[in-house]
């Protein structure tokens, strides 16, 4: 059975190339604009993993990694938050909502789909 | 009135007034002794006198008395002329003379009061000497003379003791009143050494506040000068003492202050504009850098997995193309990087994080990332680290930033040989340098390497990219670590980059 990984990316181009790359490494995955249809997503489609863009509209990325780490349902699944190399001071955030890894954009594929591997062997 | 007057002669007015009272006190003290001196004479020089001589007469016509007495006894017994009687006649009569005289002083002496008792004396001793006379040359003999000279005596004796004794009466009068006066005296010198002391106090009082008062007035609005409240008034400049001059000062320095005060906020204000459009700057530069860097790395992404066959295979032209897009564009980014952090650095608003960390795991992900780079070109990329390094505190990021910058220009800039890295501790320091066996930098052009966008040769730089900003911020990066870096180079024959920093950054910071 395919894996499912849910992508939380405002960005058009971010989900397609993350659509791309994952699914033609065996993922299954689905997505979501915002942080709140990140939160809907992940009730509604137990991923496997999710990777949590920082910067989203209505609600950021930071709160919902929190909202999701604190539902004791949710907790288990690994998340891995995509912080922005220009804002100083994201990776102790990140750290401090809860995520299990972080990934610093601009990130390389190949290096995304190793972190990503770290937790979906 | 008082309050307009000079402070040098306000210091004055108290003890002068003072003194005066004093002067007073002593005036009346004179006028009180000099009347006590007037009732003691009057007591010594009057009454007593009178009683004294007054007591002396008592015993003179005592005497005269007993004589006669004697006389009248021996009259009878003895002739006429014998001497016994001739001498006592004469002693008698004598002693009348001495109490004449005796009764003058008395009468000098005595007071109006006593000019009755006095009269009296003098009749009854005019009668008493008659009688006696007579009595003396014979005229007069027989019991019945004597009892009439017993009885003159008796008289004179109760006038004499009368005068004596209310002469005493009206010294012990004059005693007692000038008692009086004397008490009375005492009440009024300690009412009045009371009534001065409470007037210096007061006056004192008075005078240190008509002193004091304007100053502490010229304080407050010095104060509040001072305290930047420019809309305060100068009060008392239109006096001509010296607060008035003070005033005057004190005006100009407010006005000046005024001035200073305008002149301050305009530069605060002016400051504040300053860090306000440097804030903008910083924040539309940290905006578009994300919004430049937003597509750049879609452009990376998409490359990346056409790099990686995702899209079907490429074919070798292809791919060379897909490459020099995916090279461009990692440059463009770094360009992006680099700007953003110097334009951080230059608004002040690049801060380091500290924590601790381990140089050795930091040269170990510096080799692991640059190595496949090392080995394309061909070059032996090394490592020279001593057993034991202790922990480092600062800020790993931006320290591993200057790292990879050393490293990676090292292996831009050699085309073979090799490129060490070596780092050690001492005294507290760490020093880490990294050697190459590239075409070196020129000496003139060792300073300049580290300012912004210069590179030694812009021909090389073109040919092997690189922004020109990197060794610039790595520099910055040191310094805010309180470190130095530096390049010991010679042309042809490589160069060698160090750079040096406090083992536990916060540590030194604090101790210097």
């Amino acid at each position: 059975m395919k894996r499912r990984i849910l992508v939380v990316e405002d960005q058009e181009d971010n989900r397609r190339i993350l659509r791309d790359l994952l699914t033609h490494a065996g993922f299954d995955m689905v997505e979501a604009e915002n942080g709140e249809e990140g939160i809907a997503a992940t009730v509604a489609q137990r991923p496997d993993l999710i990777l949590m863009d920082i910067q989203l509209p209505v609600l950021d990325g930071y709160e919902a990694t929190r909202r999701i780490k604190a539902d004791p349902t949710l907790k288990a699944i690994p998340i891995i938050v995509v912080t922005s190399f220009a804002l100083s001071g994201d990776e102790n955030k990140a750290r401090a909502a809860g995520c299990d890894a972080y990934i610093t954009k601009p990130y390389s594929p190949r290096a995304l789909l190793a972190k990503i591997r770290e937790f979906l062997p | 009135m008082l309050n307009q007057l000079p402070i040098r002669i306000k210091v004055f007015i108290a003890p002068a007034i003072i003194i005066a009272l004093m002067l007073c006190v002593m005036l009346v003290s004179e006028l009180a002794l000099r009347r006590q001196q007037a009732a003691f004479l009057q007591v010594v020089g009057g009454s007593l006198t009178t009683s004294v001589e007054t007591t002396k007469l008592l015993l003179a016509v005592a005497d005269i008395q007993s004589e006669m007495l004697r006389y009248t006894q021996l009259q009878q017994r003895l002739p006429s002329g014998d001497q016994i009687l001739i001498d006592l006649r004469r002693s008698i009569v004598s002693k009348y003379q001495a109490i004449d005289s005796l009764f003058e002083q008395v009468k000098s002496t005595s007071m109006k009061s006593e000019s009755d008792a006095v009269s009296n004396i003098s009749d009854f001793l005019t009668i008493h000497r008659a009688v006696s006379l007579k009595i003396l040359e014979g005229e007069a003999t027989g019991s019945m003379t004597v009892s009439t000279l017993l009885a003159h005596y008796q008289q004179l004796q109760s006038y004499i003791v009368e005068l004596a004794s209310r002469s005493l009466e009206s010294a012990q009068v004059t005693e007692s009143e000038t008692e009086k006066y004397i008490d009375r005296f005492s009440y009024v010198l300690y009412a009045g050494s009371a009534a001065i002391i409470a007037i210096s106090i007061l006056l004192t009082f008075y005078i240190g506040r008509a002193i004091s008062g304007p100053l502490t007035n010229m304080i407050k609005v010095m104060n509040s000068i001072a305290n930047g409240n420019s809309a305060v008034s100068v009060p008392g400049m239109e006096r001509r003492d010296e607060i008035g001059a003070m005033a005057k000062a004190v005006d100009v320095f407010a006005t000046v202050s005024k001035e200073l005060h305008k002149r301050e906020l305009s530069l605060i204000e002016a400051r504040a504009m300053a860090e306000s459009a440097s804030q903008h700057k910083s924040q539309f530069l940290a905006n578009m850098s994300h919004e430049l860097r937003t597509p750049l790395n879609a452009i990376l992404g998409y490359t990346e997995l056409m790099s990686d066959n995702i899209y079907g295979d490429i074919s070798g032209k292809m791919r060379e193309v897909v490459d020099r897009i995916q090279r461009n564009g990692k440059h463009l980014l770094g360009l992006i990087n680099d700007v953003l952090d110097l334009s951080k650095i230059e608004a002040g608003q690049l801060t380091l994080s500290f924590a601790d960390y381990s140089l050795k795991e930091m040269v170990q992900s510096v080799f692991t990332a640059i190595e496949p780079l090392a080995s394309e070109k061909g070059l032996t990329l090394k490592i020279e680290l001593p057993a034991d390094l202790p922990r480092g505190h600062g800020d790993e990021r931006r320290l591993t930033q200057v790292l990879l910058n050393l490293v990676g220009n090292a292996i831009k800039f050699t085309d073979k040989g090799e490129v060490v890295i070596r780092a050690s501790a001492a005294e507290g320091s760490f020093a880490i340098a990294v050697r190459d066996t590239g075409h070196g930098v020129a000496e003139g052009d060792q300073t300049k390497i580290f300012e912004q966008f210069q590179q030694a040769d812009n021909t090389a730089t073109r040919k092997k990219g690189g922004t020109g900003l990197g060794l610039s911020i790595s520099k910055r990066i040191i310094e805010m670590h309180g470190g130095r870096i530096w390049v010991e180079s010679r042309l042809r024959q490589g160069s060698t980059f160090y750079f040096t920093l406090p083992v536990n950054v916060e540590q030194q910071v604090a101790s210097s």
